[in-house]
């Protein structure tokens, strides 16, 4: 029984991870794991684990090695491996799908993260036309308030972007962070970004973690606890739906 | 199977297990000292400089820019006062993880070498602090004047410190000329001053005159540095009962069609202005209008903000901090960022008091401004180009003798140069006879050095643009 | 799926007289996969549906991480198996071995390089060189092999680049320092002087006697091989996604700075965190990943050596055939060759 379970749980598990990974590739939710360049490959790669692992199943090849019956300490080892791999296993499958939440956000350090450092150009950006501007992201903006705090730059432009509210550490009852995740590879090496948000009391109205969009401009921080330069002072402010997109790349 | 399977074991495995025992301890014990030594070294190295950027050529025409630093390791805060910039400037410093940003306050000087150290650089960790230097040199603006001449009219372009003369267009008539994107804006009249504008792209050699709203008067021809925002005044041929009316501001992005927008003021008309200016490095507009309201408005949002009543529009200064304009109590500085006026009174030179003429005033306060000095008697007097640094005023440009004349100054967007044109002797009458805007078939342009007072370069022309 | 089966296709070298049973069996075990598959995807799109399970922030955070950690490594762990099943069962015994020159040195470093050509990664690796000793390599030559291997698999090499592309020296310094430690490793037990004696008793009993298990079909090999390896690389990956969240969840983000910007304890940390969680090398390089911004890049180069050669579950596999003597002196040269390329990288980047 036991050395029968040590040969079968490999294939059980890859049958539950490619079915967990089918599914999400299904309905369209892989991006919340992974790059998108890797969903092809990931769902490939899947499908054809699924087809060896049922095939392999109803084929049951002879066992070409001599058990060897695990004693003492191995024994111990292996039946802890064996559960701590079936509960994240049944995870893989009970748990819904999500994005990483502020507490990860919060933990990686928004306001020290260089992620997207270079996303935009001051020089270039400085008289760029609406449309463009509309179009820039969390990253964006907050890579060009790493190059400049001119509060003159920020003048004529309106900031239009969506992300998730982290609370700030300085003034936690006036400033929030508008986070999103920049994704290089999975979600793994997700770096959080985010642009300070300037909306007194907004713990009345909106939750940790909410997703919202914010249009405005950046002004003048009117925070005295807070040492950032610029902040987001929101003009219209609105929760709304997770992106299908959750992450930047 | 194979041959190889077959063949005699390698002579070197023929060891004792004594040499085996001594090669292995010999082994660790060799990788241990080298561990060693590398452990030390990185202990006794600190924090190294992998990478650094910085846009040399922004560095020179506009404050604020940043150098960024690259270490590779992250970093403990980094302490302002570990900062310093040999030629020294005003900087600000901040620090996350592994980059080190340094702010200059104000544009730097050109093709000059910068040396910015970091001193006391240290991990989070502690371990030995190090000195993180970068080096650059700073870029050179590129010198746009008009050379009028026969049998046609000469756009060209030059270096600072380059004597080479290259003819970006040339054409007749030429009134007045900007880089904007990449084509060049030229205005031109016709013997009734009805004036014509002309895109010319001196890559392709294609020129295309723009279809403008009304017949007129082409002037004040000016473009965003950065950008591709142009724009001119057009004045109606028929003055009307009130001549200044009709001095109509439009503005073009060359970049997106052809359109030509009038810019419109306070109560939605068409703005009419007396003068104007784009503010350097920005797509912002401050003029003076018909009614003698200076304002500024924002091209983009069409916002316009007032910022108080003069009569005369003198210049925006070359750093973009202010404007300087004129009304019956004299010549007043408003800083474009609040509307705060500063009355303008020159300081003396020699002790003597001088009269101030146009005005370039910089954000720290400087003034680089023509003057003129009167002697005691009344007798006789000297126009010059001077520099008040609030303390006492210094000339900059003087002619020969007093004989010529200095027309007008361009200030170089870092605060650095100063290009002066100048009618060498104001007895040759030796005017063009443009209808509009004529010059002296003389006009020279002096590109002085603000520091020394040093003449560095002079072109034959005038209406120099930088950069 | 069913018109696929390949038991139609199945040899007809052995075991007639259990034909109509299995034969029958196989149908049945098919829809018990089938349906297994189908309840697994039932139970998903259900539970999928479900706001919450009221898991708080930084479990479901850890969740995502390990998630994200075994979505991104199942493809190419399914290519590993799959190439080395072809590798495996599909070539020639001996299409690598033919062409080898003389001299014990060059011999080991085109040894060394083979694993350019066999995708495996470490845990493949350690069957393939029992392999390679039964066909007649000696022993510090398949040892050459199994140290290269995993490190210059192309797998490995692309998932690395994927990871950190040409920055610091990370993809070059992993390559060349794998190559390096196998070369010096294999020259090392070169010298000893009865090679057997590195073996476990009951696999130089083996090789003694030479290989014979039962036989079987390419097919039913195949899918044998692709049963052994998941079980071996299964249970690792999930437990090392585990690990890998845990960490970026629980430990404190100054902690992994001050450690990471140290030059000795960045190292030993490293070191550390490749032996337990024990990830397999073709994508350890996504799981060191999040790390590169705290640790210094020699650091990261350490990690990226050391883990495939030596961890908890290597020295498990590598000790059904190497004495334990043996595997700690591997250890101890292993670990300071990595440890030597890492302060290198970290001083000279």
């Amino acid at each position: 029984m036991w050395s029968s379970l040590q040969r079968w749980w490999g294939v059980i598990l890859i049958l539950v991870a490619v079915s967990a990974t089918v599914w999400l590739g299904a309905t369209q939710q892989l991006v919340l794991y992974i790059h998108p360049r890797y969903v092809v490959f990931t769902v490939v790669m899947a499908a054809l684990a699924l087809v060896m692992g049922v095939l392999s199943l109803a084929i049951r090849p002879a066992n070409t090695e001599e058990a060897v019956a695990p004693r003492g300490w191995s024994r111990v080892v292996g039946g802890v491996a064996l559960l701590l791999s079936g509960a994240i296993a049944l995870t893989l499958v009970i748990v819904p799908p999500t994005t990483l939440s502020s507490a990860t956000a919060s933990q990686r350090d928004i306001v020290g993260s260089t992620v997207g450092s270079d996303s935009q150009n001051v020089d270039e950006v400085a008289n760029a036309d609406d449309e463009l501007i509309a179009s820039f992201t969390v990253v964006d903006w907050s890579s060009l308030l790493r190059q400049t705090s001119d509060p003159n730059f920020y003048s004529n432009k309106t900031a239009d972007v969506v992300g998730f509210i982290t609370a700030s550490e300085d003034d936690p009852a006036n400033i929030f962070y508008l986070s999103r995740f920049t994704v290089t590879c999975c979600a793994v090496d997700a770096q959080p970004t985010g642009v300070a948000v300037y909306a007194p009391d907004w713990a009345n109205e909106f939750d940790v973690d909410a997703w919202v969009e914010i249009t405005g401009s950046f002004e003048i921080n009117p925070s005295s606890r807070s040492d950032l330069a610029l902040v987001l002072v929101p003009e219209t402010m609105t929760v709304v739906e997770r992106p299908s997109e959750p992450y930047l790349y | 199977m194979s041959h190889i399977s077959i063949s005699a074991r390698p002579p070197e495995t023929e060891h004792s297990i004594h040499s085996f025992r001594r090669t292995f301890a010999w082994t660790i014990a060799v990788l241990l000292v080298l561990c060693g030594i590398f452990l030390g070294l990185g202990y006794l190295q600190g924090p190294k400089l992998s990478s650094a950027q910085v846009d040399v050529d922004a560095v020179v025409s506009s404050s604020d820019q940043t150098l960024r630093l690259f270490a590779n390791q992250t970093l403990a805060a980094v302490d302002s006062d570990a900062v310093t910039v040999d030629p020294d400037v005003a900087a600000t410093v901040s620090s996350e993880g592994d980059l080190i940003s340094v702010q200059f306050a104000e544009a730097l000087d050109y093709n000059t070498e910068y040396t910015v150290s970091v001193d006391d650089v240290v991990s989070p960790s502690g371990g030995s602090e190090s000195t993180l230097s970068y080096s650059f040199t700073t870029g050179e603006p590129t010198l746009y004047y008009l050379d009028r001449g026969v049998p046609s009219d000469e756009i060209v372009q030059t270096g600072m410190s380059s004597q080479e003369r290259t003819v970006v267009y040339s054409g007749e008539g030429i009134q007045e000329f900007v880089p904007v994107g990449d084509v060049f804006a030229v205005t031109t009249a016709a013997a009734d001053r009805t004036g014509t504008l002309t895109l010319v792209n001196p890559d392709t050699g294609i020129t295309e005159q723009v279809l403008l709203p009304e017949v007129g008067e082409v002037a004040d021809l000016d473009a965003a540095r950065s950008g591709s925002l142009l724009g001119f005044t057009i004045s109606s041929l028929d003055p009307g009962p009130i001549p200044t009316v009709s001095h109509t501001l439009y503005t073009m992005d060359v970049n997106r069609g052809r359109d030509v927008v009038a810019v419109t003021d306070l109560d939605g008309d068409p703005m009419r202005v007396v003068g104007w200016q784009f503010v350097p490095g920005s797509s912002t507009i401050v003029a003076l209008t018909t009614e003698s309201t200076l304002v500024r408005v924002d091209t983009a949002s069409g916002l316009v903000v007032p910022l108080g009543g003069y009569f005369e529009f003198d210049r925006v200064s070359a750093d973009g901090s202010n404007v300087v304009v004129v009304d019956p109590r004299g010549s007043a500085a408003v800083a474009l960022s609040d509307g705060t006026e500063l009355r303008l009174n020159p300081s003396t030179i020699d002790g003597e008091q001088p009269f101030l003429g146009q005005t370039d005033a910089d954000a720290a306060g400087n003034l680089v401004a023509k003057m003129v000095l009167v002697d005691a008697d009344g007798g006789s007097f000297s126009s010059v180009l001077a520099f008040d640094d609030g303390e006492a005023s210094r000339i900059l440009y003087q002619t020969v003798d007093d004989k010529g004349a200095i027309l007008d100054f361009h200030v170089s967007p870092n605060n650095q140069f100063v290009a002066v044109e100048v009618q060498p002797n104001v007895s040759n009458f030796d005017s063009d006879e443009y209808v509009k805007n004529p010059r002296p078939q003389s006009v020279t342009t002096y590109l002085v050095e603000i520091a020394t007072g040093a003449v560095t370069r002079s072109v034959e022309g005038f209406g120099l643009v930088w950069r | 799926m069913s018109t696929t089966l390949p038991a139609s296709v199945d040899d007809h070298h052995h075991q007639h007289d259990h034909r109509p049973r299995r034969s029958r069996n196989r149908w049945l075990w098919l829809a018990i996969g089938t349906i297994g598959v189908a309840a697994i995807f039932a139970l998903r799109a259900f539970t999928g549906e479900l706001e919450s399970v009221g898991v708080p922030g930084l479990t479901a955070d850890l969740l995502t991480l390990a998630t994200s950690v075994i979505i991104e490594s199942l493809p190419f762990v399914v290519l590993g198996i799959l190439l080395s099943i072809v590798v495996q069962t599909w070539l020639p015994d001996d299409l690598l071995m033919r062409y080898l020159p003389q001299r014990p040195v060059l011999r080991r470093a085109a040894i060394s390089l083979f694993g350019i050509a066999l995708p495996v990664c470490e845990c493949g690796n350690v069957p393939l060189a029992r392999g390679l000793i039964l066909k007649g390599f000696s022993v510090p030559e398949s040892m050459t092999f199994l140290l290269a291997a995993p490190i210059i698999n192309p797998i490995t090499i692309v998932t690395t680049h994927q990871a950190f592309g040409f920055d610091d020296g990370i993809l070059v310094g992993r390559i060349l320092g794998g190559l390096a430690i196998a070369n010096i490793v294999g020259w090392l037990f070169s010298l000893h002087p009865q090679p057997n004696a590195m073996l476990t008793g009951r696999f130089a009993q083996q090789c003694a006697v030479g290989s014979h298990g039962p036989r079987q079909s390419r097919t039913e090999k195949s899918l044998d091989i692709f049963m052994r390896e998941s079980s071996v690389l299964m249970p690792a990956v999930f437990i090392g996604s585990l690990i890998a969240g845990a960490i970026q969840v629980a430990v404190p983000r100054d902690v992994l700075v001050s450690l990471g910007s140290n030059p000795l304890w960045s190292i030993l940390a490293m070191m550390a965190l490749a032996f337990v969680i024990s990830v397999c090398s073709s994508v350890d390089a996504f799981f060191i990943l999040p790390f590169a911004s705290t640790f210094m890049p020699g650091s990261i180069v350490t990690f990226l050596v050391f883990g495939p050669i030596i961890d908890i579950k290597m020295l498990a596999i590598m000790r059904t055939t190497f004495t334990a003597k043996v595997l700690l002196q591997l250890s101890l040269v292993v670990a300071l060759m990595s440890a030597c390329i890492g302060l290198v990288i970290n001083y000279v980047v």
